[in-house]
């Protein structure tokens, strides 16, 4: 009978722990914020808190805008790498049938699947301060949705680099290891 | 008795730590060898190369449309470079993930 009490505990704490972390992670957006305002201290003097208070409001539906724009630009290149993952693939296949080494595409493979997990982890901190800015009650903490702004800023700023170094590597891919490849190919 | 008291003591004999390794290495690296041999000689093996070479054969199905047969030319690479880059170009970053438009100045702060 106490061995079926502590497996019971033991369920219900598993299934239940989960739901309560998440929502004290949820609660605590406005805690998260007051640190950020703490530790930058960030500070409104009363003409700009007036402006902040006027216009935050049209500044969260502006921000929900430009994050469906940014998740269709990301789906666009998700799109991309998939496709050209899948065409060296396909090329990989049809050399080592032929014979030949194709081990610059398998190098080529690994170096943008790297850049796209940068990627997704960057628009995945974006896609976090963005929510934060547009849920975080503006007219009654303008500091803090200041603060989130900031912080929305920088993500952007991590995310634009991470697009870059996938759009680099498309780019010097067909300079940098293609030509030994057609070289070999030729051999 | 004075001959026994002359002889001088004879020093252990101890094995040289240098030919030892060496016996060692020498000997793992032959015991690899005829393990690899027996591997290489063993049906065990033909299987291994039999499956693969079967693999490498066998047409693998990445969707519609895509060629994993058909074997590659120069020109295939080629082609293949320039859709890349042509793909990238579509590409813009500084636009899609603008930094500006978040800034105070935009938002009229």
């Amino acid at each position: 009978m106490y061995k079926l009490f502590v497996i019971f505990t033991v369920v219900i704490s598993v299934i239940v722990a989960p739901h309560a972390l998440a929502q004290s992670g949820s609660g605590n957006l406005s805690d998260r914020l007051q640190q950020v305002v703490e530790q930058r201290n960030i500070q409104l003097d009363p003409g700009k808190r007036a402006l902040v208070l006027a216009k935050c409001q049209a500044v969260q539906q502006s921000m929900r805008i430009q994050s469906v724009q940014t998740a269709s630009a990301l789906r666009k290149r998700q799109q991309v790498i998939n496709d050209t993952q899948l065409e060296m693939v396909a090329l990989k296949l049809r050399m080592t049938r032929q014979g030949v080494d194709a081990s610059e595409l398998e190098l080529l493979r690994g170096k943008l699947q790297q850049k796209a997990d940068k990627l997704t982890i960057a628009s995945d901190i974006y896609g976090q301060a963005v929510s934060d800015a547009q849920t975080v009650n503006c007219t009654e903490r303008p500091e803090q949705f200041m603060a989130a702004l900031e912080l929305t800023r920088e993500a952007r700023a991590e995310q634009q680099k991470a697009a870059r170094q996938v759009t680099v590597v498309l780019y010097d891919s067909p300079h940098s290891l293609l030509p030994a490849l057609k070289k070999r190919l030729v051999l | 008795m004075s001959e026994v008291m002359s002889l001088k003591p004879v020093a252990p004999k101890t094995a040289n730590p240098v030919v030892a390794i060496v016996g060692a290495i020498t000997l793992s690296l032959l015991m690899v060898s005829v393990t690899f041999v027996l591997f290489l000689r063993s049906s065990a093996y033909e299987t291994v190369q039999q499956l693969h070479d079967e693999s490498l054969l066998q047409p693998v199905d990445l969707g519609p449309g895509v060629d994993t047969t058909s074997p590659v030319k120069g020109t295939d690479i080629d082609a293949f470079g320039a859709k890349i880059e042509q793909r990238a170009r579509t590409f813009n970053d500084t636009t899609d993930f603008d930094t500006d438009e978040l800034s105070e100045e935009a938002f009229g702060f």
